[in-house]
């Protein structure tokens, strides 16, 4: 091994496992109910970020410097079982060390944001439990060099994302609006774990290298088409679940229910464009099927039209962000679907910077508004501005107008066809343990009556 | 607030025609009265602080409290373990509890009840005991628990395990067998039943889509579309908007857009809808106002807002008309059915038809069990009989002794115990600051002062002034409402509108501009056109970033830029604050500006040369200023006044820290408007005439005290004379250091600054939380005010007040004839002190009933007030941020007068009568010629007396706060009392 390459494992180790080994070190004294002082935490958190940022900042500075292409890193032997193997491995290239700049960058302004802004809040290390989960699995996400290390950090921004969204769980919207991003969630790991499963039957092995480097022509010269363009329908819907696209919209501004700044990270930046980034990084599978590759072009640009129709008659300055944030993804995704790679790139950084910054500036939007109708006036405030000169009395703008107030009816749609059936499976799974277990035990299912036998 | 109909008492024969006019008649009385109990918050932008329960100003505070709290289900007092945490700590001493146990109980205190023990006994032994398990299932763990159960009450007596066994088994079998079969408090609204029943929240339905409606009703300009037939009312835009597109609906609602095609043309009004509603689900006539105030207060903050713009329109760019309420709650109780009807129909797989929802609802009850066992009440009872030791007697009770302590110990309810708490609470402060006073030596003025500054009355200026006096003791320091007597509607050269700048119960009659200085009119005029391109620039800009294509070309250009800013300010924030006033001053030349002061039109107005007051309405502002405040005489031959303001960003609920005499808006204008005013020659020549001799030589300057950063600006400096120059140099550096000493005392509530922190520091500190993004505490605004005097400065000066009171200066001895002055002072300083301090006093006691909850999650909307996240009601109230110090007590005003001249007072003003007699404020007078306080107890004024415990000493403020982060006792400082002295 040369000194390159041991630098390279080195800032990659950083990168690496600083997140993990403060998610872990915030977990455990969680988990033991040690009580640690704000101002501890606020240091190991910025500290592990830090160094996390300065392992990528150092990787990016060798590729430049070294004119690498790719470097893929192994922390550990994999783990191989007969027709089993699970790789952990990680993978750099211009696209997961972009998106991990920019994720690291983010998650150390915010985490130095939330430090002030949670002071005195009883859930301050929660929080914080709950954001190293989120970095780690972030770094995991956008490094792994493996669809089954994608999992992990995937599910680890999942957990953390649901979690801080029911974070002020004394009141019932949060915890119900958690729920909600919860089983979306949900239905985008199945998916994404049987996307794992047929890219494994189908090429024997998840790394993205291999995909990466043979390209779509060299897959489909390889391996049956069908199997993969399946698993490239499943990789669609595991990042239309997380990319929040339609028809899965619902749960977007039912999301900002946390802290300010996780709305900001989270839906602004860094979990909504997840989805966008796992299909940036399988594009070749995408790309195998031009059907697919149009369907993808086709969600996207619905989302973007759907939700830049919304957009306009949000009230709430949350509402109205989310939206903005969800037009661009929605081209984002048409710009993937379209085979571009670079354009998609840029888009998510600047995209993700930029909403950033207008989510921490929310509660700014009174004194914004206010000066603006000052300096104006308020009459022609109305008058200069779009507002106003909009008045909608036709059916077909009425029509249009109510289904912007209505979201799109997504958020109904959401509930009746997947989050209510999920919650009553659940139900019905937790009744028949109650009587299974009674009936084991001994004892009269007494209180399982139905509502017709109580009366 | 009882809940009786009160209209029919006809017994003339009615055509039903009339029976339903009279059915209206009376649904119209009963929703201005459930209207007047909804939050009266006006939009954020205007933030004024009012009692949230001024509506029962007319009845005694802790009977009002009672009455609230079963109309409101929010908290009224502290709950019972912070009180007893505090008598942990020694803020509330048990002597205290007990003598106030004692006055409330009267003669009825040493009836024996059981044994030996009297009432008094048991109820004093109640509050001694920890509340430990408040609910059922809390005294039954216990209970199941015993081990634990007995480490917490320590028994007395060495009596065993089995003893205390017995006793306990005694206790809770007797009292579940007396116990009064508790009046079951039936919710007036079907939801809690359905709740109950079935598990489902028909709320949870309707509100989604009744506060997403009215949000989009409501908006004054954050949307981009506005809502179509908005103009038509409230119901017509709802059916429009739910007939456009019902598919969109969910399920529940489906049926919305048939309902109102069917709906009869004159049936379409909103009583007639809600009459409707009632006869469906079959409430009956004299429960029509609590099922009608509950389903209102149900979004409270919501149905608020709606009738605070219906009655105030000219508080908002777009109005609503008149009678929205009522359509709003007709729509409520329109959904409300439907959701209801959507549950009980899955509930209990039946088809239900809206016109059985009455029988429905009524087989419903059925399944509703209430549950009483007593569990809680027994072991306090059990805990009271070990306190009392009647471990020995407890076997030969008889059934009619324990009927008697079951009744005894059940009727000293929760609500009565914290009341008793509350009370201790509140008189140890007040004796604390009472001895102070009263044992001020007074002062011999030995040399005359040099400068007098004049500033809000507001509780944040104490400590500036007390730090000026111990800075420069040839200060003197008075104490104003911060509109300083001039109301005006301003506007700023570069502001677009007028803003009215008094108390929000006035309304101005004249218009004042600040225009810039003719030499710099050209600039000013590049400056404006300059200022509205950029802004309309800024917000194209903001809005395209927000939409589709220009968005994307934006993000995908600009959008890495934005990670410079955000970086910026989040890490940098002094510095990007540093860097952007840098960069204003380099592109902004400075405006010289002047008042638009006087009219020369006989009518006001605004504009042209009807702006401005006349010669004579100037002249009366500045007596009657003057006069208010006994600063009519021994003019200083400078007099600063300084209005305050307060800056930060990122703050919803930034007006809340400005002036509140100026309907929150920084109080600058009226301050250089009144110095102006009083500097005028024509207007001191007035006031010669009256009386009034203002020295040529005396200067009056205007200013404005930041109140969060801690600095102070002056206006119209280039106007000084010159032979005025010195005194001003040397003022300015006794305030910069004031200025700085202030910062530093802040600095002590902080939790993030260290206690050891320096002076300049401090100052930094300040200014640093005010430019931070981050940060959601920039000033602690009115939080731990808790006193108001009026009087002359000398009877406070020297005294640490610890920013806990406001300083309305008055002199007694000025005001001989009718005491119109006082009168005058106390009906602008008595509602304005005692609606912040009652907004304080109920956002502190349940921070998320009366206030907004933590402003963490707050999602602004509709540019009229915040959300809690995604979609909430309408959050009024202050923020826990902000309340989270404070102490809930009520304001004790003390007043320099005699109790004769306030019983004529308070009999000439209602309102006031009110608020003292009804003890939503607790008044004491201080004799303006000697050391006797009395204090109003019940409706009579009672000498106070010396608790004895002498007022410690200190040298200067800072030796006494230092390092100490908790409420301070009220000491003597030194420094500041050798009044025009030059040290």
């Amino acid at each position: 091994m040369n000194g390159l390459e041991s630098a390279l494992d080195f800032f990659a180790a950083m990168a690496i496992f600083s997140p993990l080994a403060l998610a872990l070190f915030m977990l455990l004294a969680f988990v033991f109910q040690i009580r640690l002082p704000e101002k501890l935490i606020a240091l190991v958190v910025e500290l592990s970020v830090f160094i996390a940022f300065a392992g990528i900042i150092g990787l990016v500075s060798l590729f430049l410097a070294n004119g690498l292409k790719k470097w893929g890193y192994e922390p550990f032997p994999t783990f191989h079982l007969e027709s089993f193997h699970f790789d952990f491995q990680f993978y750099f290239d211009w696209l997961s060390l972009s998106f991990a700049t920019l994720a690291l960058l983010l998650c150390f302004v915010i985490a130095f944001f939330s430090q002030r802004y949670m002071h005195r809040e009883p859930g301050y290390q929660r929080f914080f439990v709950l954001y190293s989960i989120f970095v780690s699995g972030i770094v995991i996400a956008s490094l792994s060099g493996t669809i089954e290390s994608l999992f992990v950090g995937w599910e680890m921004v999942g957990l953390s994302s649901a979690l801080l969204v029911a974070f002020f769980h004394e009141r019932i919207m949060p915890t119900r609006n958690g729920l909600h991003l919860w089983i979306v969630y949900r239905i985008s790991d199945a998916a994404l774990f049987l996307a794992s499963y047929l890219l494994h039957h189908a090429l024997g092995q998840g790394f993205f290298q291999a995909i990466l480097e043979k390209g779509s022509e060299g897959l489909a010269n390889e391996v049956s088409s069908p199997v993969l363009v399946g698993a490239g329908v499943l990789i669609f819907l595991a990042s239309a679940c997380k990319s929040a696209l339609f028809p899965f919209s619902g749960w977007l501004p039912r999301a900002m229910e946390g802290p300010t700044p996780t709305s900001a990270i989270f839906y602004g930046a860094l979990s909504i464009h997840l989805g966008a980034f796992l299909l940036l990084r399988l594009n070749p599978i995408v790309q195998l099927s031009p059907i697919l590759a149009w369907i993808v072009v086709f969600f996207g640009l619905l989302t973007a039209l759907a939700s830049g129709i919304i957009a306009n008659a949000q009230t709430d300055i949350k509402s109205i962000l989310a939206y903005a944030t969800l037009t661009q993804v929605g081209i984002i995704i048409a710009e993937i679907g379209f085979g571009l790679e670079l354009l998609p790139l840029i888009h998510i950084i600047g995209h993700a910077s930029l909403r950033t910054y207008q989510f921490l500036r929310a509660p700014s939007s009174f004194a914004y508004y206010k000066s603006l109708e000052e300096s104006l006036g308020r009459t022609d405030l109305n008058k200069y501005l779009p507002k106003g000169r909009i008045k909608q009395t036709g059916a077909l703008s009425l029509a249009i107008y109510s289904f912007a107030l209505n979201r799109g009816g997504m958020d109904s749609m959401l509930e009746k066809f997947i989050t209510k059936p999920f919650i009553q499976v659940l139900k019905l799974a937790d009744m028949f343990e109650k009587k299974w277990g009674s009936i084991l035990a001994g004892t009269e299912p007494s209180k399982l009556k139905t509502p017709e036998e109580r009366s | 607030m009882t809940f009786h109909s009160n209209t029919h008492s006809k017994h003339t024969p009615e055509t039903p025609q009339d029976h339903h006019n009279n059915k209206l008649a009376h649904l119209a009385e009963i929703l201005i009265h459930a209207a007047h109990l909804l939050p009266a918050q006006g939009p954020i932008t205007t933030f004024v602080h009012h009692n949230p329960l001024h509506l029962f100003e007319s009845k005694p505070f802790h009977e009002s409290l009672l009455e609230a709290d079963r109309i409101f289900g929010s908290q009224m007092y502290l709950s019972e373990e912070r009180y007893h945490a505090e008598l942990e700590k020694g803020r509330i001493l048990f002597s205290d509890l007990e003598e106030i146990l004692k006055s409330e109980l009267g003669l009825k205190a040493n009836e024996i009840i059981i044994g030996k023990s009297t009432r008094f006994e048991i109820q004093s032994s109640m509050l001694r005991n920890l509340p430990f398990a408040a609910t059922e299932k809390e005294a039954q763990w216990f209970i199941a628990n015993s081990k634990r159960l007995y480490k917490i009450i320590h028994p007395k007596s060495s009596a065993d395990k089995k003893n205390l066994n017995q006793v306990l088994e005694h206790c809770l079998k007797n009292t579940k067998n007396v116990a009064l079969k508790a009046e079951h408090h039936t919710p007036a609204r079907f939801r809690e039943l359905i709740l109950e029943v079935t598990g489902e929240d028909p709320d949870l339905l309707v509100n989604e889509l009744l506060i997403r409606f009215s949000s989009a009703f409501l908006d004054q300009g954050f949307a981009i579309w506005d809502l179509p037939n908005r103009d038509a009312g409230f119901i017509a835009a709802f059916k429009s908007f739910c007939q456009s597109n019902p598919s969109l609906l969910g399920s529940w609602s489906r049926t919305l857009p048939d309902y109102f095609k069917n709906l009869h043309q004159e049936k379409n009004s909103a009583l007639e809808l809600i009459l409707e509603s009632l006869e469906i689900l079959g409430v009956t006539r004299e429960n029509w106002e609590p099922f009608l105030i509950q389903s209102l207060l149900a979004i409270r903050g919501w149905a608020g807002m709606i009738w605070q713009i219906e009655v105030r329109p000219d508080k908002v760019p777009l109005p609503v008309s008149p009678g929205t309420l009522a359509q709003f709650l007709a729509i409520r109780l329109l959904l409300d059915r439907l959701a209801m009807k959507k549950i009980i129909k899955e509930f209990s797989f039946r088809k239900t038809s809206t016109k059985d929802l009455k029988h429905e609802l009524a087989t419903l009850k059925n399944h509703s069990e209430i549950k009483q066992d007593h569990t809680a009440l027994g072991l306090e009872v059990f805990c009271v009989a070990l306190d009392l030791g009647w471990e020995k007697q407890i076997p030969d009770f008889t059934p009619d002794d324990w009927t008697k302590v079951v009744f005894e110990i059940e009727n000293f309810s929760q609500l009565d115990q914290r009341k008793i708490f509350h009370l201790a609470y509140e008189k140890h402060l007040y004796r604390q600051v009472l001895d102070s006073i009263i044992t001020l030596e007074q002062q011999k003025q030995t040399k005359p002062f040099l400068l007098q500054a004049i500033f809000c009355i507001d509780e944040r200026e104490e400590s500036f002034r007390r730090h000026l006096e111990e800075v420069d003791p040839s200060f003197e320091t008075y104490g104003a409402a911060g509109f300083f007597n001039v109301p005006m509607y301003f506007k700023a050269t570069l502001d677009s509108f007028y803003t009215p700048l008094c108390p929000i119960i006035i309304m101005p009659s004249n218009w004042v501009e600040e225009l810039p200085e003719e030499e710099y009119l050209k600039a000013y005029k590049t400056r404006a056109s300059g200022m509205k391109t950029i802004q309309m620039a800024s917000h194209q800009l903001h809005l395209g970033s927000r939409g589709g294509a220009l968005g994307a070309l934006l993000s995908a250009t600009f959008g890495t830029l934005a990670a410079i800013p955000l970086a910026m300010t989040v890490l940098f924030p002094r510095l990007t604050a540093k860097i952007r006033r840098y960069l204003a001053a380099f592109f902004r030349k400075k405006i010289e500006t002047k008042l638009k002061l006087e009219r020369f039109s006989e009518k006001a107005g605004p504009t042209g040369n009807q702006v401005g007051f006349s010669l004579q309405e100037m002249a009366t502002m500045g007596e009657r200023f003057l006069r208010d405040t006994g600063l009519t005489r021994n003019f200083c031959r400078l007099v600063f006044i300084f209005g305050h303001g307060s800056s930060s960003i990122n703050n919803p609920h930034q007006s809340a820290y400005n002036c509140g005499a100026c309907g929150g808006s920084p109080g600058g204008a009226n301050a250089r408007a009144l110095a102006q005013i009083l500097n005028d020659k024509r207007v001191r020549s007035i006031l010669q005439n009256n009386g009034i001799d203002i020295p040529d030589e005396t200067y009056f300057m205007g200013g404005l005290s930041n109140t969060s950063i801690n600095h102070v600006s002056f206006f119209d400096k280039d106007l000084l004379p010159s032979i005025h120059n010195q005194e001003f140099e040397k003022a300015k550096i006794s305030l910069r250091e004031a200025c700085m000493r202030n910062a530093h005392e802040r600095c002590r509530r902080f939790q993030s600054a260290p206690l050891d922190i320096s002076l300049e520091e401090a100052q930094r500190h300040v200014e640093a939380r005010a430019e931070d993004l981050a940060q959601p505490r920039p000033e602690l605004g009115h939080a731990t005010n808790a006193i108001c005097i009026v009087g002359r400065r000398e009877r406070t000066r020297g005294i640490y007040l610890d920013r806990r009171a406001f300083l309305v200066s008055y002199d007694p001895t000025q005001d001989i004839p009718n005491h119109d002055i006082l009168e005058r002072i106390l009906n602008a300083a008595m509602p304005v002190c005692s609606g912040i301090n009652l907004e304080f006093f109920f956002s502190q006691v349940d921070p998320t009933g009366w206030g907004c909850g933590t402003k963490l999650p707050h999602n602004p909307t509709s540019y009229l007030g915040v959300m809690d996240g995604a979609a909430s009601d309408l959050r009024t109230g202050l923020p826990w941020q902000v309340v989270e110090i404070h102490e809930a007590v009520r304001l004790l005003f003390i007043i320099e007068s005699t109790p004769e001249i306030m019983r004529k007072i308070l009999k000439r003003c209602p309102p006031l009568a009110n608020l003292c007699y009804n003890h939503w404020i607790n008044l004491v007078v201080l004799d303006p010629e000697s050391s006797q306080a009395s204090i109003l107890t019940g409706k009579e004024f009672v000498p106070y007396e010396f608790s004895g415990t002498p007022t410690q000493k200190v040298k200067s403020s800072i030796d006494w706060y230092r390092g100490k982060r908790n409420h301070l006792g009220y000491p003597h400082i030194s420094n500041a009392m050798n009044a025009g002295v030059n040290v």
